[in-house]
């Protein structure tokens, strides 16, 4: 009897102790929490006096620059550099399908719009993702904390009614403790995955018919709209948009042209 | 009585300056992989063009591209999108990621993609795609074989309350049967359904509230009440905001507010009618609804530019250039232009340059009016000249022409002549082809003159050609052809020179 009431003394002293570690390591948790939260609350903004944690930190600095950049390669068709293209308006648009011929189809010269546009946005905000998490860095040297950083990548995707940029900038920020990132995952507004992919259809229409019924399409999307100006050459320009957002995509086809006259021998 | 015979020949002839007729040495055409960069134009692929414009490091093969292995067109398949798209060169097709294939592919084969009320006529890596956006397990119907049939499928679904379990919670979200007993939201949790009912129905124990908040649905024209649980409600209806039967049970369109209406700009009533011109939007400061931020705006086109008022989607022809369109006086440099009423917006589409198209038209009834289409279709004039009966000549199943009883053309030997309804413009600045066709309207008139004893010269046959109507019959029949004769442009101006020669010779 002894015994038993010995051993669940015993029992008893082995629970306290398991006790105190377990508040020990929870209060170690919570110093660690705060001391992070203390370290990493105080990134401003960039432009602002708000402060941001690192994720608000790269949404706001990319933000002001992501929509004139995804509408200056929509002015171009999804390129920054266009291969084939005419120049309209002092601006080179590609030809997404073409032919050199009178009274033939277009022959497709890009079939995967949304994929090229986003290599292409994917290059030209590789620049600014670098420019961001260099002033990232400097925000917080500038605090004495210490920032090692790798490759800077970027991957930015379309989906209904976003673009999604996923930032890929590992880096450890350090003082007295180290936080590592590995990436930060964007989220920004945009129609352009339904306006690429009704473009993807005229493509279709453009590649198999030599013509596309852009009222057909305007009556069946609400939001949409598509200009398409019928060139002399046979080159057709199409701005398809959408009215609510704004958003323009704009490329040139040439696809069963007329030639003025009789049909050449 | 002595007698003796004059004969004048008088003819009619074209005046065509040719700008440039420089005659090109030959240069055969090849099937170019990729045409030479040049400042105008970049590079293209796989083209059929002059052997000097090809890139010379390019395949080439003088054949066309549809016979060779290079350029070959074929199906390119996307893989990630689940699209594809005909008429791709394989070069083209693999340098962007797709998969080519120069028969269409089984994976490119469509079917019926179920997503939740919602259906698409896809391909199945389309609909895995579509369905994971919107957070919905795959359901694709490989036996509906059109359209039609896979929109009827989503039709029928019945649609109501389910009330599940999320995070130890009871919440409600309105779906269909479907959804809500395989899976809410793309997960594994099943909820228990109430169909025809909403999720603010105080019998199925959901905790959702009605509340003033509106928005507008995916796929539906209305403004739509929003209950407290996120869920659209009924139609908007300011009256029944405080009617718990209205935020019972689902209601149809056609048992909501001002059925019969379009409901513009309606602060009270969000039973937009897209079909007559109203769709949900977003509103602006100036024009509020009484709740929420909602409004069925107004799509329709009010007076036009021809003075008319239009429904969203309907689309008219116009031709506001100089000239006269379907009676064969049609001016240089016009052409015909489709309207289209977008958004309260009157959009321009122009046909084809040189009157290679020309704009039709058609109105269809509708309930509460007609409704207005046009199109831009190809101008069939090319073999007008060559129809020597009236009843081929006006065929308009074949061709778009006219014919002119009693005008002869030079080498027609009918009593009429088929001439273009519309006459197609010409690249009359270059070229030798202009010259071909408007010399068709050449003309010689053979007049007899009798020459009496006493009397001078009498005019005895032909005497017609010696009149002005003649002249103008003729010159009509000329600017008929194209872009010949006596024309005006398009902004009404004459040309410098009067566009016909006529020349009287004595035999």
């Amino acid at each position: 009897m002894r015994n038993i009431i010995k051993e669940n003394c015993h029992q008893r002293n082995m629970s306290k102790r398991g006790q105190i570690g377990l508040f020990v390591i929870m209060a170690v948790v919570i110093l660690a929490i705060v001391i992070a939260f203390l370290l990493f609350r105080g990134v401003k903004l960039p432009g602002t006096e708000d402060t941001a944690t690192p994720q608000q930190y790269m949404s706001s600095c990319l933000e002001p620059v992501i929509e004139p950049l995804v509408g200056e390669i929509a002015g171009q068709g999804g390129y920054t550099e266009p291969e084939g293209f005419i120049v309209y308006n002092d601006t080179k648009l590609p030809y997404l399908c073409y032919t050199s011929e009178y009274f033939k189809p277009c022959v497709i010269q890009q079939p995967d719009i949304i994929g090229n546009f986003e290599r292409s946005l994917n290059s030209a905000l590789l620049e600014e993702v670098r420019r961001c998490t260099e002033q990232f860095e400097s925000e917080f040297e500038s605090r004495r904390y210490s920032v090692s950083r790798s490759t800077t990548a970027v991957n930015a995707s379309f989906t209904p009614g976003k673009i999604q940029v996923e930032v890929l900038a590992p880096m450890t920020i350090s003082r007295d403790v180290s936080r590592t990132y590995q990436k930060f995952d964007l989220s920004f507004k945009s129609e352009y995955y339904d306006i690429l992919s009704i473009s993807t259809s005229i493509l279709d229409f453009e590649s198999t018919y030599g013509d596309s019924e852009t009222t057909a399409y305007m009556r069946y999307y609400p939001d949409v709209k598509i200009l398409k100006n019928k060139l002399s050459d046979g080159t057709k320009i199409y701005t398809v948009s959408n009215v609510v957002s704004g958003e323009e995509f704009t490329f040139a086809t040439r696809s069963l042209a007329w030639a003025a006259g009789y049909p050449p021998q | 009585m002595n007698k003796t015979t004059t004969v004048f020949t008088i003819s009619v002839a074209i005046i065509i300056v040719l700008l440039s007729a420089s005659a090109t040495a030959a240069d055969p055409t090849v099937c170019c992989e990729k045409t030479k960069a040049t400042s105008k134009q970049g590079v293209l692929y796989c083209q059929n063009v002059p052997v000097s414009e090809c890139d010379a490091s390019a395949k080439q093969v003088p054949t066309a591209c549809e016979s060779t292995s290079y350029c070959k067109p074929g199906v390119c398949y996307n893989s990630r999108e689940g699209t594809c798209l005909d008429n791709t060169p394989e070069i083209v097709c693999n340098a962007n990621g797709g998969q080519w294939s120069a028969t269409f592919p089984a994976q490119c084969n469509l079917g019926c993609c179920v997503l939740g009320d919602q259906a698409a006529f896809v391909s199945l890596v389309r609909c895995k795609r579509l369905s994971s956006f919107l957070g919905l397990t795959t359901n694709y119907k490989q036996n509906i074989q059109n359209e039609v049939q896979c929109v009827l499928e989503v039709q029928n679904q019945e649609k109501g309350a389910c009330v599940y379990e999320h995070e130890f919670e009871k919440t409600c979200t309105f779906t269909t049967r479907g959804t809500c007993t395989s899976g809410v939201n793309g997960t594994s949790i099943k909820g228990e359904f109430f169909g025809g009912k909403l999720c603010t129905a105080e019998e199925i124990g959901a905790p959702c509230a009605p509340t003033q908040q509106t928005t507008c649905v995916p796929g539906k024209d209305g403004v739509y009440f929003v209950d407290s649980c996120g869920n659209a409600a009924n139609i908007y209806d300011a009256s029944k905001l405080n009617d718990k039967s209205y935020w019972s049970t689902a209601l149809d369109v056609s048992e909501s507010c001002n059925p019969n209406s379009y409901n513009a700009n309606s602060k009270t009533c969000g039973n937009c009618n897209y079909l007559s011109g109203s769709y949900c939007r977003t509103t602006t400061r100036n024009n509020r609804p009484t709740y929420g931020n909602a409004i069925c705006t107004d799509l329709n086109c009010k007076k036009t530019s021809n003075g008319n008022s239009y429904k969203h989607g309907e689309s008219w022809c116009v031709y506001t250039d100089a000239g006269k369109k379907d009676i064969s006086d049609n001016a240089v440099g016009s052409r015909f232009y489709k309207h289209v009423c977008v958004n309260g917006e009157e959009v321009i589409e122009q046909c084809a340059d040189f009157r290679q198209e020309e704009c039709i038209e058609d109105t269809i009834e509708i309930p509460g009016g007609k409704f207005s289409q046009a199109a831009c279709r190809v101008n069939r004039w090319q073999d007008c000249t060559n129809q020597g009966e009236k009843i081929d000549c006006e065929n308009t199943e074949r061709r778009d022409c006219v014919w002119k009883e009693g005008i002869i053309l030079t080498n027609a030997s009918s009593q009429g002549a088929c001439i273009p309804k519309n006459s197609p413009g010409l690249k009359f600045w270059e070229g030798e082809s202009t010259k071909a066709i408007c010399a068709q309207a050449n003309a010689a008139c053979i007049v007899t003159f009798k020459k009496g004893v006493f009397r001078g010269e009498e005019c005895d046959q032909n005497c017609h050609c010696l009149t002005e109507g003649w002249k103008q019959e003729r010159a009509t029949v000329c600017k008929a052809l194209g872009d010949c004769g006596p024309k005006i442009n398009w902004v009404g101006q004459e040309g410098y020179k009067a566009g016909f020669k006529i020349t009287q010779e004595r035999q």
